[in-house]
């Protein structure tokens, strides 16, 4: 045990000697390290001691750069470590993984309409105008039940008279160029246990208009 | 002798950098275009939808020009969308319009990007008896 620790200590020191010559190394090869043990013409009458403090300061010059080379390396290598991808990468999500995911992302986006404040001035033409559109869209297959604008979203409740009907109508009710011109986003929620397959279905359909309102 | 032979090894390692640079790029597909023929879609009475093959060699993520191509110029829209792969449901990016040419140019950098990869990719257009078939280009 003793011998295992001794021979680790020794190790480190090794390598540690190894990173302190090395630093002191590069700062003595370093090509803009301008700094020469050789004394200046006019400082050749320079006595013993003077030449020992000399030497000994510029010693001390040459481990500051070589000090401050090493911090810079260790971060350089610090910065590349944590640019290599994780080593515990997330797994792909299942299908019902990822389905969850993205109702909750839909449910986020509903939310966070329903949060938001109502702008009259943009809200209330807006709400006209797609209930207008989505009426108007000739090969529909479901009721517009209502339409509500906040400042930048706006959400139709939409009605088919079942959830097979929805199903086969609901890209429909996305694909339709409404004003203002918004991004749409429809996902059919599962049928629950009190619900009837054969029953009215209602969904609703989000519109992103930021853009619009970017305009 | 020692800089010469520094200079040199230098000069070997930027030329095989150089090297492997080339011989990376010159194995990537190039730019590439691909055209959606109306027969390939599906006409109905009021608009039309056009498959988008969303393959590695033109992922549709990788698009950046999307058009829709009519033989007479009019007032038409036309929009790319996705149905999601995992449950009943679709998105739709905004609406292009052609301003009463025959061209539509279909917006795609939000409802195609990278963050919709796994849902498969279409086209809805207006329909209309002019509408030749879709033009899409990527870099």
């Amino acid at each position: 045990m003793s011998f295992g620790a001794s021979s680790v200590l020794k190790h480190a020191l090794q390598v540690g000697v190894g990173v302190v010559g090395g630093a002191l190394g590069a700062a003595w090869l370093s090509p803009h390290e301008k700094v020469s043990l050789a004394a200046p013409p006019n400082q050749v009458t320079m006595n013993a001691s003077a030449i020992a403090a000399e030497v000994e300061a510029r010693l001390n010059q040459r481990y500051a750069l070589a000090s401050s080379q090493a911090v810079v390396a260790r971060q350089t290598a610090a910065e590349a470590t944590s640019a290599l991808p994780a080593p515990d990468e997330p797994p792909e999500l299942s299908r019902e993984q990822s389905k969850q995911l993205l109702l909750r992302e839909f449910a986020r986006d509903l939310n966070a309409h329903a949060a938001d404040a109502r702008d009259p001035n943009w809200a209330r033409p807006a709400e006209s105008s797609i209930s207008e559109g989505l009426m108007a869209a000739h090969d529909r297959n479901f009721e517009v039940v209502s339409v509500d604008c906040k400042t930048s979203t706006c959400v139709a409740t939409l009605r088919w008279k079942t959830r097979k009907d929805a199903e086969a109508g609901s890209a429909r009710a996305a694909e339709t160029v409404l004003q203002p011109n918004c991004e749409s986003k429809i996902l059919l929620h599962d049928v629950g246990a009190r619900e009837n397959v054969d029953s009215p279905f209602e969904e609703k359909l989000f519109l992103n208009c930021v853009a619009a309102r970017a305009e | 002798m020692q800089k010469k032979t520094r200079s040199l090894s230098f000069l070997s390692l930027f030329v095989s950098a150089l090297l492997s640079f080339g011989i990376c790029f010159a194995s990537r597909a190039k730019a590439s275009d691909r055209r959606i023929s109306v027969a390939a879609c599906t006409v109905g009475g009021f608009s039309t939808t056009c498959p988008f093959i969303d393959e590695t060699a033109f992922l549709a993520s990788a698009v950046t020009v999307l058009n829709a191509n009519y033989g007479t110029a009019g007032s038409y829209s036309a929009r790319a969308c996705v149905n999601f792969w995992n449950t009943t449901g679709s998105a739709c990016g905004t609406a292009g319009s052609s301003g009463g040419t025959g061209q539509v140019t279909i917006p795609t950098s939000s409802i195609w990007s990278t963050a919709n990869t796994n849902h498969f990719k279409y086209i809805s257009v207006d329909a209309n008896s002019s509408f030749q078939g879709i033009f899409a280009h990527r870099p």
